[in-house]
């Protein structure tokens, strides 16, 4: 496992190296002089799509096919890509948050930011869990198109669905949104309500992550080279 | 130990546009077995079916006395395919690395060093900058670095110019020298088998058509010109196939010594491994 993600690592190291600098420079400029504070968050997305470019890489090398002639495992083959991208995302939050501490004015309150990070993470997170599995599953081109399709699905379904149910059966459930959110902004704090919500979101990309893996691992033994 | 290094018995892979097997073949340890056929005729299919790449559909596989799916027992295989493996970005140090914390201790630094300084590769050099010779030979390098039991070859000398392919062969030959170790090679280049494998064994068209000694083999086919006259006074079962030309007929047999009894006037010159596949590949085409 060690020695797979130092390939991964180094890959990243030697092909992104000036990718990052540029990132770095282009996007630190504009959030701290133009105040566009969500580029900091929207870092934490790119560099999570570091991690993710290393299956086009493995790809394109037919390191997949060689990789099966190693002692190492599918499990361990495909969890070096989650745990890249866990890496990646967890070093781009301290990097976000030194931009967003650089900002002279307008700088959202530490709540808001804290908000900010945990939600970028959490799409960086989900949108990887879908992304790795599809990849295995149609290779990393084919897998950019499934993927707007499955978040199209995801994300519109419900919303959609709830349009067009009848007002007897959406009735209870926005009524039950409504009082949860009554009951939250009563009760609960502002600190205790961003701890929770960062907490759930946490959770939440974590359990997708482990799903994710486990069907990647499941399509990935399953591949023909 | 086991006295084979690897087994494929009754070994079956299906795809839409073509089936292997079954195929029996065995590899004996401390052995160099040399893989021969046509293009598409099921040696890479083979080759990895064997390192676990891929599945098979029917049929038993024994690596090294365990499974192909089994990471120990490829952690004593040694593999180098056709095509590059990693990518172009990397170095040989950065490989050499990333290996050493796959095989643990298994990994020998100093060895690789040792071949990468062997075959003239700069540790510090892109794997895109490296000709297709630089490239195999890292590859080689990585593949018998951990010191394995059993190497794996699919044409690892195809497309080398042969200075750097008599010291590929010079390599394996070193390498075979413990009689532990063992190779089995795919090549199309039949001359380099013809100096290094001790036996032969044939794929045409899925089907393993044999697996004989390469000394018996070279022994037995033979390549007989003669009239037709002459060849129709031979046993059932001695000729091969036969080609008819303005000069009278050319047939590769099976039984060199027996055609020689028959017609001690006619020309049966010894078979290369070429002239076997060329024949039996036009025997099949009819």
């Amino acid at each position: 496992m060690k020695g797979l993600l130092y390939k991964d690592w180094a890959l990243i190291a030697g092909g992104y190296k000036t990718n990052f600098l540029f990132l770095l420079v282009f996007y630190g400029l504009l959030t701290v002089v133009a105040r566009m504070s969500f580029l900091a968050y929207a870092m934490i997305f790119v560099l999570g799509l570091y991690a993710t470019s290393t299956i086009g890489m493995d790809e394109n090398s037919h390191w997949d096919a060689y990789a099966h002639t190693l002692p190492v495992t599918p499990g361990q083959l495909v969890a070096v890509k989650y745990w890249l991208t866990l890496i990646l995302t967890a070093a781009s939050i301290p990097l976000a948050v030194l931009l967003l501490a650089l900002m002279p004015d307008s700088k959202p309150s530490p709540f808001e930011a804290a908000l900010g990070l945990a939600a970028a993470s959490t799409v960086t997170l989900i949108y990887f869990s879908f992304v790795i599995p599809l990849s295995y599953k149609f290779g990393t081109a084919k897998a950019r198109s499934w993927v707007s399709i499955s978040i199209l699905v995801v994300a519109f379904g419900p919303v959609a669905l709830l349009a067009l149910l009848p007002e007897q059966v959406t009735a209870p459930i926005k009524n039950a949104v409504s009082s949860l959110d009554i009951n939250i902004t009563s009760t609960w704090s502002e600190s205790s309500f961003t701890a929770a919500v960062i907490g759930a979101s946490l959770l939440v990309s974590l359990v997708c992550m482990v799903i994710s893996w486990a069907v990647s691992v499941r399509i990935y033994t399953r591949k023909t080279y | 130990m086991t006295n084979e290094a690897a087994v494929l018995r009754g070994v079956q892979k299906r795809y839409n546009d073509f089936t292997l097997g079954p195929v029996d073949l065995t590899v004996p340890a401390g052995t160099i077995v040399g893989l021969v056929g046509e293009n598409g005729a099921g040696k890479t299919t083979t080759l990895k079916l064997l390192c676990g790449v891929n599945p098979a559909d029917a049929g038993e596989i024994t690596l090294l006395g365990s499974q192909p799916s089994d990471p120990a027992a490829r952690a004593r295989l040694g593999v180098v395919f056709e095509d590059a493996y990693f990518y172009g970005g990397l170095n040989a140090k950065q490989i050499g690395k990333s290996m050493s914390g796959i095989f643990a201790a298994a990994w020998d630094a100093p060895a690789y060093a040792d071949l990468l300084q062997r075959f003239g590769l700069d540790a510090h050099k892109k794997v895109s900058e490296y000709s297709r010779g630089m490239r195999m030979k890292l590859s080689l390098a990585t593949a018998l670095a951990h010191n394995p039991d059993l190497l794996v070859l699919d044409e690892a000398t195809a497309g080398l110019d042969p200075v750097v392919r008599g010291e590929m062969l010079d390599l394996f030959l070193e390498f075979i020298q413990d009689e532990g170790h063992s190779i089995l090679m795919s090549s199309h280049i039949t001359s380099d088998l013809e100096q290094v494998a001790d036996s032969i064994a044939y794929l045409h068209h899925g089907k393993l058509l044999f697996h004989e000694e390469k000394d018996a083999l070279l022994q037995e086919y033979g390549l007989l010109r003669c009239s037709r006259s002459q060849l129709e006074k031979l046993p059932a079962g001695i000729v091969v196939y036969t080609r008819e030309g303005a000069f009278g007929c050319e047939s590769l047999v099976k039984g060199r010594t027996e055609v020689q009894q028959f017609l001690p006037e006619a020309v049966c010159d010894p078979a290369a491994i070429d002239d076997i596949m060329r024949f039996y590949s036009g025997r099949d085409a009819q």
